[in-house]
Parts: C-alpha cells; structure tokens; sequence
C-alpha cells in the first residue's frame, strides 16, 4: 500500500527533526484512527470499550510499514496519534453535549448506549479548553498531557518525542496535572 | 505569565514536594518573601496535586467508557444487586454486589466480562471448570460462588468479597520488615500449593489478585478464572495483533510465547510477587514495548540479582504514583538500612528468586511448596535446596551432551565438582561443616584447572583430547597428587567415578569409586553421610554391571547409616529405598520391590507434596514393575498417574515426560494392543526429538522399542529399520562397546531369526556375545539371555548339539546371575524342551517343559502370554506324544487366553490354532 509508505517516510522526517511534517502526518492519523474507532463502537455491542493503547496501535501496524517499526518511530507515531485522538474525543465529546441538550440532531455513527455521559463529556471538553490555556503558559507540559491523557503514551515514549529524560516527564506531568486539576475543580466548583 | 514566572513556579513546587507539610510553609515563604502572589500560587497548586482532579487520573477514552459502568450501578444481574464500582481490568468490570433473593443478604464480589470475548466458550469453559473450582477451600482462597450469564448475555463469576488492599501496597503502607513480608508471602505459597494440589492452576497471579484483607488475612482472588477466560492461551487473534489482555508484567515465558501453562508457570508468578515484595523493584521493565519486545524481554533477559537492583532509584511507572524512590526510601519502607538490606538478600534470598524466575520452567522450583521449603530454610537459617538444585541441573544437562565421550572441557569437571561441594554441603546440614567443605572448593577448582588445561586449545597443541584420555590422566594424578589431602582425594575420585560411569565406563568407574569410600570410611566416622553417599554410588555402578547382590548389601548399608544419622524421614532415604527398590525388581523380587518403591514414594510425598519429582518418579517405576510383573491394569493407571504428575512439574516438553510415554508404550505392546502403543511411542518420539539432539541415545532407545513393536506386527522392514536407526544414534553417540549399543544388537539379530534369515542371527548374536562379555563380565543376566538366543538359532539351524549346550548353559547362568526360580529361566527352558522333543529325548523334555510352565505359573499373573506359549509348548508335547487328552486340554486353554488377549491374528494365537487343527486332523486320522 503507498499509505504506509508515505507514513513511515514522513515519521523518518519527524524523527529527522522536521516539524512540519506533523500537518501532512497528522490527517492520514485521523482518519485512520477515527475509521477505527467509529469501526469499533459500531461492530461491538453496546458497553465494548475501546483501549486508547489498542486503538493506536492498531492504526500504527496499518500504517506503518512492518518492516521498519521500532520503538522510536512508535513513539513518535503514538505522538501524532495523540493529537489525532485529542480531536476525535473532543468531537465526539461536543456531539455528544449537543445532543443531550437537544440541540442539532446528529447522526451518530455509533450505538446510542457508548456515547459517554453528559457529564463526563462536559468534562472532557473543559478540560481541552483548560489545556489550551495550558499550551500559552507551557507548551511542552501541555503536550505531556496530550500524549498521556489522549494517546496513552508511557514516560519513556514521551521521553523519546519530547527529546527529554523521564524524570523530566514526569516532573512536566506533575506540575501540569496539578494546574489542571485546579482549573477543573474550580470551574466544577462554581 | 512569562516563562521565567513559570520557571519559578515549577523549582519551588518541585521542592516543596521534597519536604514534608510543616517545613514547605516554612520554605516557601523563606523562598517567597515580599512575592504574596507567588506563594499562594504554588500553596494552591500543591493544594490540587494532592487532590487530583479524577479525569486527569485515567485516560480520556475511559470517560467514553465509564459510561457503560455506571449505567451498570443498582441494576440486577442474576440475584445480584450491583452496589458500587470496585475496579476494572483489561477484560472486566468488578462491581461489589448484593444478594437479596429475601431469604438472605450477602455481599459479593462480581466480576463482569467485557464484551468482544465468545460468552458461550466462557460459559462452557466455566461450568467444566465449576467443579473443580468450588472444591476449592481454603483460607486463603478467595471462594468462587457463582457464575451465569447476563440478560444482554455477558459472563459474570461471583467470588468472596474481599475487603483489603494488595499485598505489595500492603507491605509498603504498614512497612513491613523483610521477615513480615516473608511470612505472608509463605502462606500465598501454601494457598497456591493447595490449589496445584486440587489441579487447578491460577495463571495469572500478580499483587492486584494477593489481597491482604483487613484481619491481615491473605486471600488469593481470581483463581482458575484466567483459564475460564481463555487467558490469551488460545486467543492467538489478541496475540497477533498485540491486544493480549494478559498482565505481561507478571507472565511467564511460557505465556508470552502461548506453550502450555502448567504450575511452574504459577511458581514464575510467585517469583515476580517474591521479588518485588522484597526489593520494591521489578526484575524487568516492559514498559513502551511491543509485543515482540516484550516477548523477547520476558523469555530472554536475565533479572537482576535482587541484592544489586535496589542500589538503584525505581522509576514510578505509573502517571498517578509519582514519587522517585530512592534506595533510601525503598529501605525505609522496609525498616531496613540499604547495606544491611543488600546484606540479607544476598546469597540466599538472590537465589531463592532468581531460582522462581528461571526461563525453562523446569528449572525453576518444582512446586509452590518447595520454594515455600527454602523460604522456611532460609527463616531457619538452614541451608536451601535451590543452590543444589541449580547445579545439578546444570551437570545433567552437560553430560547429556557429553555423553558421546568426545571433548570433556576442564569447565564440565569444575561444574561437577561444585555439584559434589553443594551436596556435601547439604547432607553435613551444618552451616560450620559446610564452609570447612566448602574451603577445600578452591583446591579442587585449582587442581582441575591445572589437570585440564590441557584441553584448553590455546595451551594445548589444538588437538582434541578425549574424555576417556582426560579421565585416565585425572585419575591417575588424582592418586599421586593429592595422596595427603585424602578427603579432595575422595571427593575427586567419586566424582571422576560418577563421569566414568555416565560414559558407560563401568570397569573403570568402580575402582576409584571403591578407592573413595575405602579412604572416606578411615576418615570419618564409619557411619557418616559421606561414606552412606559413597556406598550408594558404588552400589549403583554394580548394579549397573549386572551385580545386584553386592549392589543390594552396599545400598542397604547405605540406607543403614542414613538411617541411623537422619531418623526415619529424610529425602536421602527416600532415594536409596529407591535404589533398593530398582536392585531388588532386577532380582525378580517383585513383591518386595514394591514395597520399598511405595515406602519411598510415600516418604517424598511427606516431604514435598504431591508434586514432586521424587513422587512422580516412584509412580513411574512402579508401573514398571507391574507391567514387568504383568498387572498391566495398575501399571496403566500408574503411567497415567506418573505421566500426569510429570505434565504438572515441567510441562510436556522435558525427557522424564518422554520416558514415560515410551514405557507406557511399551505396557501396550505387551497387552498386544500394538495401535495405542504405536501411538504412545510416536508421542514419546515427538517430545524427545524436540529436546533433544537428533543423535541423543535417549531417542535410540525409543527407536528400538518401536522396533519390537513393528516386529510384533509383522511389519519387518520399518522393524529393521527403526532397529538400523537405533544402533546408529547408538554407535554414534555410546560408541560399539557401549551395554546400550549390544541391545539393539541383539534386537536386529533376533529380527534376523524371526524372519527366519537363521545364519545372519546366529553370526550377529555370536558377535554381540563377545561385546557384552566385555562389558559387563560374565555374570550379568544379559549373558544368559545371550546364550539362550544363540542357543535358539543354532536349534533352529539344527546345530542340536551344540545349540543343547548353549541352552543347558544359559540355564545355569540365569539361576546363578538371578535367582533359581526367576521367571526369566523359563525362557531356555522352553528352548531346551522343544529341542529335546525334536531330538526324541521325550523324558528330559517333559521335565524342562513342565518346569517352564509351572515357573511361569508361579511367577505372572493369570492368562499371561508367555505362560500361555508354555502352556501351547507343553500341549503340543502331548500332541508328539499321541497323549490326545492332555494336549487338547492344554491346547485349548492356551488358544482361548491368546485369542482373548491378542486376537486371532495374533502370531502367537494363530501357532495356537494351528497345533488346535494339528490335533484334530490326527485324531482324526486315528480314529478312521
């Protein structure tokens, strides 16, 4: 397939230091991922999870080239996949609101019983927006969070895209977090 | 907010949450001073890191998730109330739930199965499982209670609800000391020991499934439910596409690459838990790996010796717990200082664990029980199994190898010699004792270094010494040079003599080893464990030789001193009544044999358990000695028996395994039921020929069985065949003057004279005759039997002479080498009668014939083949002697048992049917 192709030579050019690449990359992750995702909410009967782990990684073997996989272009692949899950729930999340406040009817590609709560789904979007406060403060804690909390990316992969150490991460993670969640119980709090 | 502010921001957080509450105030308005603003900043940021918002706590696709949790809350499944959510896994949701059908309430836990698995295998797999599962009681077995399916079809189990915490948070929150955590890990042992012992296997144990329940009660969840769930054994569409959903932190080698699970597996688990438990660190990180890395790690990289990894800080592996651990701090969670901790794993606790976790599950600890044994050992003080246990593997393996006799490199003889230093330092069961043996370690490495360097290409002129050539300079500077140092001398000599007699050496061997237990029982005391261990070896090489009332008197001597020094129960007991058992079921004493074997099999079983080697051993040979004996109906029971237990210990690769299937093959042959042997002893070929290298003389062995089995059959070329294969894995790797190389000798021969090629037969035998004379001397029974086969092909080349002394000499040296009455003398009997008869000498024969009969009679079981062909002998003596009455009697008895046992097509049955028809035909024509 030239997908895979195209994708294991723009993850190389990532990898190389060349930013820029993530506009070309990122689509192609979308798609995929959302194909999956929409793939599985509707194959599955209602109450299947889907792993954000799984999911990746199954996009990753479809379009990466099995033959030049390792850790490193995983890494940076699960890095794009994070921005790509990021807009993927948010979009589901916003639908979702919507829905239940009886706005636009949309038509939902999945079973009526996945789509998550209300509540929860107000959650995840204030928290994208709080994160977005986040990125002008610090952009790299901000990216921290996108690849733990949309990508399920571990420490070490983290350590890899963001070219820091692991204690590093974590201390990102740390302090993040804790803002984060000041903003969150604040916002719920009022 | 520039980034210089938020560089501040995020030095004094970080350092605040090095400090405990009172000293951060104090810090940070030190740090803060006339910045109001910055301090309540970082005040409210340590605020919320302590009180984490709980999305930022999971992952946000779980928030899609969570939905389907919640929505589960207060429902009904079965009679079950769900209550509240307790935790969820890779493939379940774990509510706490309430039975309230108005009779009762009762709280369980239900664990509810995530869609995308087949309910309906789970459910089938459940509900054979069921049974086995419920008999489950124990204290610390959490209970399994129910199961069913939902109304939307989704497989639930309830168990026991447990209210605590896992142990390894456990242990940290109440900081438990190394002994404490001992003890509790010693009854998760007990627990899984009695689970192995009810045949049910966990498979997935790690600290999420220990709980310590708020009694400070340990309590073993989940059990047997992995193998309900499929556990990812046979779920190869999650392997490949690495969606496993089991704990790869904790699985086994075996799991990540799918081979069959078996409680080593369940032992490898222990060690994961052990180690962690005591070091606060994985052996291994498996963190961001794919799943063939991942599979690479778990099979492939070696674990750190627990007594070096915790020099190092662990790395928080999880977003939640995001505290560094410092050695220091891991320590202080065990109210321990570092060196002291480092000190106490050391030695044995590193071997303890790393034993648990070894990479071939046959290596490690053969049960839960016997690493518990250490763990109490090690409490104690006394010495542990592992360190033997290790080696000696070790040791098996190489000679293995090095069976062929081509290199012995001076690395084999230090690995015996450690062996030997290892078991003396088990029986002395001092520690004192131990380290005055275990000082003389260094001499003997020194010596042997210096004995084989020879071997060595870089020293020597890079010509190949053989192992007989190294072993005869060794022996021979063994007695000059360490003549005042007599107890390395003994040691050396016996351990020279072991490698003497694994080569097959047998004349060799038993000089130095009788040299070593002269000079052992002037140096110590007359009755200490070293002389008890000398007279054993000894014995076992006479045995060997065909000797077996010298080997009987030295094992029994033996089996006196341990007697005397360990009481009545010990493992070294158990092993000579063992041996003894084996010397008299060569003599033909099988009654006795018996005995001892259940004797020793009972002591193991007191020692170790139901599963243990020792136990699964003494099955084995059993079984043996009743299809020997010809009670085939408890030999099969105890080759399924034996064959079962040795499936539980290594799984189904591993030699003891393949033995088994090639005995139990061989208990069909005998029955006759030749498709179930065949079959057996493809299997046992299989498992062999997957462990072991294509020229080992194991696989010789089964090749010479299914050789017989072809011959019993008819089937004379794939005999030959399998016999030629035989006798060149043999010749190859024992060399032609090898005992094993002269059986499937006279197996090709005696297919030779079946077939009636009577010449080739009687060279071949002739040929083997001389070998065997030169192996095993004069005596052995092997020689009488010789003598009753070249005997037999003369006979059948009408060399009558010369063939009724062959015969008449077989007979005396059966009597002589067995016993008078030993069922094996009925076979030149036989012989011998039937010559007679065709020589006219009518009287002589009679005697020889009835005599092979009533031997028979007396000695095996009712309807025994080889008593029906004497019967058949007998009956046609009558027949040649016109005594119509008789031989029609005796015929028919014997035609009807062979017909029952082998069918009509037997040979056998139809020679029967053919002296049947003989008979009438001449009644017949007498009568008319």
């Amino acid at each position: 397939m030239k997908q895979h192709i195209q994708v294991t030579a723009l993850l190389e050019q990532l990898m190389g230091g060349n930013r820029t690449v993530v506009d070309s990359l990122l689509p192609l992750v979308y798609d995929e991922l959302h194909e999956i995702a929409n793939r599985q909410l509707y194959r599955e009967r209602p109450g299947h999870t889907i792993n954000a782990t799984a999911l990746v990684h199954e996009a990753y073997l479809k379009l990466v080239d099995q033959k030049n996989v390792n850790w490193k272009n995983r890494a940076h692949f699960f890095g794009i996949a994070s921005l790509a899950m990021r807009r993927i729930l948010i979009n589901y999340a916003q639908k979702n609101v919507a829905q239940k406040r009886g706005g636009d009817k949309i038509h939902l590609t999945f079973d009526e019983e996945a789509i998550p709560r209300e509540s929860a789904s107000e959650e995840l979007i204030i928290l994208d927006e709080a994160l977005k406060r986040l990125e002008k403060l610090n952009a790299r804690q901000a990216k921290v969070i996108e690849y733990r909390f949309f990508g399920g990316l571990t420490q070490d992969e983290i350590a890899e895209v963001l070219d820091v150490s692991i204690p590093t991460v974590r201390r990102d993670w740390r302090l993040a977090r804790a803002w984060l969640s000041r903003e969150l119980n604040y916002y719920f709090a009022s | 907010m520039d980034s210089e502010r938020w560089n501040k921001i995020q030095t004094l957080f970080d350092a605040a949450l090095e400090l405990g509450v009172t000293e951060r105030t104090v810090y940070l308005q030190e740090q803060c001073s006339g910045d109001a603003a910055l301090y309540e900043e970082i005040i409210s940021l340590l605020e919320a890191d302590s009180n984490v918002h709980k999305l930022l706590e999971g992952l946000a696709i779980d928030v899609i998730g969570l939905a389907y949790e919640q929505q589960y809350l207060g429902k009904r499944i079965g009679p079950y109330r769900l209550i509240e959510h307790l935790g969820s896994g890779g493939m379940s949701y774990v509510f706490l739930a309430e039975r309230d059908d108005g009779h009762f309430k009762q709280r369980v836990a239900l664990k509810l199965i995530k869609r995308g698995m087949e309910s309906e295998q789970i459910l089938q797999r459940f509900r054979s499982e069921r049974q086995i599962l419920s008999r489950l009681d124990h204290p610390n077995i959490a209970r399994l209670l129910d199961g069913g399916l939902t109304g939307d079809g989704m497989p639930y189990f309830t168990m026991e609800y447990v209210q605590g915490t896992p142990i390894d948070q456990y242990c940290d929150q109440h900081r438990l000391s190394l002994n404490d955590r001992l003890a509790l890990f010693g009854d998760v042992c007990r627990a899984v020991q009695y689970a192995h012992t009810n045949l049910v296997i966990h498979r997935d144990l790690k600290p999420g499934n220990i709980f310590v329940s708020v009694d400070v009660t340990v309590k073993l969840l989940d059990f047997g439910i992995a193998k309900v769930l499929g556990d990812g054994q046979d779920d190869h569409y999650l392997t490949r596409t690495g969606l496993r959903v089991m704990t790869p932190e904790y699985a086994a080698p075996e799991q990540v690459q799918s081979a069959p699970v078996t409680t080593a597996t369940d032992v490898y688990a222990l060690g994961m838990v052990l180690y962690e438990l005591l070091t606060g660190h994985r052996p291994y990180t498996l963190t961001s790996s794919s799943p063939a890395q991942m599979e690479h790690i778990v099979c492939n990289v070696q674990p750190q010796q627990p007594s070096t990894i915790i020099s190092q800080n662990r790395q928080a592996d999880t977003f939640t717990d995001l505290t560094e651990l410092t050695p220091q701090a891991l320590a202080a969670k065990r109210k321990i200082s570092l060196p002291r901790w480092r000190n106490v794993l050391r030695g044995d606790l590193d071997t303890i664990c790393l034993t648990a976790l070894q990479k071939e599950p046959q290596r490690r600890y053969q049960s839960a029980e016997q690493l518990l044994h250490d763990i109490v050992h090690f409490q104690k003080g006394l010495p542990i199994s592992a360190r033997r246990e290790t080696t000696s593997y070790r040791l098996k393996k190489f000679i293995q190898r090095h069976k062929r006799g081509l290199l012995v490199s001076f690395l084999m003889m230090l690995i015996l010699v450690s062996i030997n230093i290892y078991y003396n330092l088990r029986i002395t069961n001092e520690r004192d004792l131990a380290r005055l043996e275990a000082a003389k370690a260094d001499q003997i490495a020194q010596f042997l270094t210096g004995l084989f360097e020879i071997s060595d290409p870089s020293v020597g002129r890079g010509e190949s010494v053989t192992a007989r050539e190294l072993l005869a300079r060794g022996a021979q500077r063994i007695r000059v040079e360490l003549a005042d140092q007599p107890e390395v001398q003994a040691t050396l000599m016996d351990v020279i003599g072991n490698v003497y007699q694994s080569l097959g050496l047998y004349t060799e061997a038993q000089p130095l080893l009788r040299q070593a237990l002269e000079i052992r029982q002037t140096r110590y005391e007359e009755r200490h464990p070293l002389v008890a261990h000398s007279l054993n070896n000894l014995a076992l090489s006479l045995q060997e030789q065909g000797n077996f009332s010298e080997s009987e008197t030295l094992f029994r001597k033996a089996l006196q001193i341990q007697r005397d020094h360990y009481g009545a129960v010990h493992e070294d007991i158990a092993v000579s009544l063992f041996n003894l058992a084996e010397v008299r079921r060569m003599q033909g004493d099988f009654d006795q044999a018996e005995q001892l074997l259940l004797e020793s099999h009972e002591m193991y079983r007191t020692l170790y358990g139901e599963q243990h080697k020792g136990v699964a051993e003494t099955i084995h040979t059993l079984a043996v000695l009743q299809d020997e004996r010809g009670s085939y109906d408890d030999a099969e029971k105890n080759y399924r028996a034996a064959l079962t237990l040795f499936q539980n210990l290594y799984g189904e690769y591993h030699p003891d395994v393949g033995n088994t299937y090639n005995n139990f093959a061989s208990l069909y042959r005998h029955k006759g039921m030749f498709a179930q042997a065949e079959s057996l002893y493809w299997r046992a070929l299989d498992v062999r020929k997957k462990i072991l290298d294509a020229d080992h003389p194991d696989l010789a062995y089964t090749y010479n069985h299914m050789g017989r089995l072809y011959q019993s059959t008819e089937r004379y070329a794939e005999a030959e065949q399998s016999f030629r294969e035989g006798l060149r894995i043999r010749e190859t790797a024992l060399g032609s003057n090898h005992p094993a190389t002269t059986a499937s000798l006279s197996a090709l021969a005696n297919l030779f004279e079946v077939t009636g090629q009577f010449q080739k037969a009687e060279s071949l035998y002739v040929e083997t005759y001389a070998i065997m004379l030169e192996v095993w001397g004069k005596d052995h029974h092997y020689i009488g039997a010789t003598l009753n086969n070249i005997g037999r092909v003369q006979y059948a080349l009408k060399k009558y002479s010369s063939a009724e002394r062959y015969l008449r000499q077989s007979i005396g040296q059966l009597r002589q080498a067995l016993s008078e009455d030993h069922v094996n003398v009925a076979r030149p009997m036989l012989t011998l009668g039937n010559l007679l008869m065709d020589l006219g000498r009518m009287e002589e024969a009679s005697v020889y014939l009835q005599s092979a009969l009533e031997l028979r009679e007396k000695t095996l079981p009712e309807y025994h083949h080889l008593t029906e062909s004497a019967r058949l002998a007998l009956g046609t003596f009558y027949l040649r002697n016109g005594d119509y009455e008789r031989a029609q009697k005796f015929i028919n008895k014997a035609h009807e048992a062979l017909q029952q046992q082998f069918g009509a097509d037997h040979r056998d049955t139809r020679q029967a049917a053919l002296r049947l028809a003989e008979l009438n035909e001449q009644r017949k024509t007498n009568s008319d």
